[in-house]
């Protein structure tokens, strides 16, 4: 069985250059995953803030 | 997601967030009054950036007393109240005066819409150059892609905006008019 290929976050030296880092891969999981898959993780922040 | 940039479109068939949803219901108002685009933080949210707000900026066009009047009326019919003022009037004399006026759900403060006029030509260029972002439960009208990264980048500049800028330039790398971001670039700064 095949291991499915899986990106990983390069961590930033600096804590602006982190937020960078994240935020690239973060695109990465929206081109790479269902509309729905990456609103439902983007949601749990969202909607712990707004009620 | 779908980028159609001739067609100005964005499907996006997200599982709306509550504040999708909070902006989809003031929109519903708005939009029976008035020509409106969403500009700044809430469209990267919309597009999918990790982070929440407290506001949601918006452009209506100029529009007379006895117009904003019966926006108003109906806005205060669904639940909503202006921040700044209680009379039509005083909230009216601030949109003139190129002030923006914030309007929130009946006993909360935050999430709240924050109403402006243009105030020059550029930001009446994000009339003619919206894209529509069609969702399951509604349309919305939000500035340009390029409007949103040229104001982010160049314009505001603070690390949020920088990076809600970078989101939607990653997002979109291969559908931007880079062209248009730049002599947006000159216009604003």
């Amino acid at each position: 069985m095949s291991k499915e290929k899986r990106e990983f976050l390069k961590p930033g030296k600096t804590n602006k250059k982190e937020r960078i880092s994240f935020i690239k891969f973060w695109v990465n999981y929206m081109k790479t995953h269902s509309d729905k898959e990456w609103s439902n993780q983007q949601n749990i922040i969202i909607n712990s803030q707004i009620k | 997601m779908e980028y159609n940039r001739a067609k100005r479109k964005i499907i996006v068939n997200k599982t709306l967030s509550n504040l999708d949803k909070f902006v989809l219901n003031f929109i519903k108002i708005l939009k029976k009054h008035v020509d409106y685009v969403i500009i700044s933080g809430y469209v990267s949210i919309l597009l999918g950036r990790t982070r929440t707000t407290e506001d949601i900026d918006i452009f209506i066009e100029k529009i007379s007393f006895e117009k904003f009047s019966k926006l108003y009326k109906e806005i205060k019919k669904n639940g909503f109240w202006c921040l700044n003022a209680e009379e039509a009037e005083e909230i009216f004399n601030y949109l003139k005066d190129n002030l923006a006026v914030r309007f929130a759900k009946k006993d909360k403060t935050v999430p709240n819409f924050e109403i402006k006029f243009p105030k020059n030509k550029i930001d009446e260029g994000a009339f003619d150059d919206f894209v529509t972002v069609i969702l399951h439960q509604g349309k919305l009208r939000v500035s340009s892609l390029e409007r949103q990264i040229a104001f982010k980048k160049y314009y505001l500049k603070s690390d949020k905006d920088i990076e809600d800028a970078m989101h939607i330039e990653d997002l979109f790398r291969e559908k931007l008019d880079y062209n248009k971001i730049n002599k947006l670039k000159e216009a604003i700064i």
